[in-house]
């Protein structure tokens, strides 16, 4: 089986990883790498830089488009009453 | 157990929070004659340092679909591209019907919807969802 070496690893990183390992109940690192892997999707990842600024970016963007919406649309219908009629159902 | 930013040590142990918003909260927040808009855009400001977003996929159907009818096509693109980088595509839920039993199991404040579903997708994660009828700190969420 391969063998993976890291070096640098800090005491912060290392701390954070032993009590996954315990939480995740793996016996072995290379367990605990598997269910971080496998378990990504479900409640554990990690997120980069250059994520975090897309979503400024998008959020940016985003509300740009309120002058563009508060020009065009103005007054009735308000946004819960345009909402259900478009799901064609009322909720209180 | 939450997002952690490996690239920046000094971050490293910050969690973020899940937020759901519900599609009129995205609305809302584009309309400024709406009541409470600014409340909904303080909200929408506070992602990616505070919150995260972890929407259903019928987030686009709404909130573009919305833009689409009162405003324009052209509009309502705009709004899909900027969505797509508000989302990260690891907490967008595809409403399908393998999601469907995620939400069966448990008790809903707001009922039973696509959007309480997304909560339960990721219930490690703590997430919250906002409502439209939010208002203020009456949910008590902690840094809203």
């Amino acid at each position: 089986m391969p063998t993976l070496l890291i070096k640098n690893v800090s005491e912060e990183l290392l701390s954070e990883l032993r009590r996954l390992k315990k939480e995740l109940k793996c016996k072995t690192w290379s367990e605990l790498l598997e269910k971080l892997v496998k378990h990504r999707q479900r409640g554990i990842f990690f997120i980069s830089n250059k994520e975090l600024k897309e979503m400024e970016e998008g959020k940016e963007e985003f509300l740009k488009l309120r002058n563009v919406v508060s020009e065009k649309w103005v007054g009735e219908p308000g946004v819960l009453e345009e909402s259900r009629r478009s799901r064609k159902h009322v909720r209180g | 157990m939450s997002w952690k930013n490996l690239e920046d040590p000094e971050n490293m142990y910050e969690a973020k929070r899940l937020l759901t918003l519900d599609a009129n909260v995205f609305v809302a927040a584009l309309k400024r004659d709406e009541p409470h808009s600014d409340e909904r855009v303080n909200i929408l400001n506070k992602v990616p340092t505070k919150f995260l977003l972890c929407e259903p996929s019928i987030v686009y159907q709404e909130v573009c679909g919305t833009v689409a009818r009162k405003i324009d096509l052209e509009a309502a693109k705009h709004a899909e591209q900027s969505l797509s980088k508000l989302i990260h595509p690891l907490l967008l839920i595809t409403c399908d019907k393998l999601f469907y039993p995620l939400y069966v199991q448990g008790d809903f404040k707001f009922g039973k919807s696509w959007w309480c579903r997304a909560i339960w997708y990721y219930p490690r994660m703590d997430p919250v969802m906002i409502p439209l009828w939010y208002r203020g700190r009456d949910l008590g969420i902690e840094g809203i």
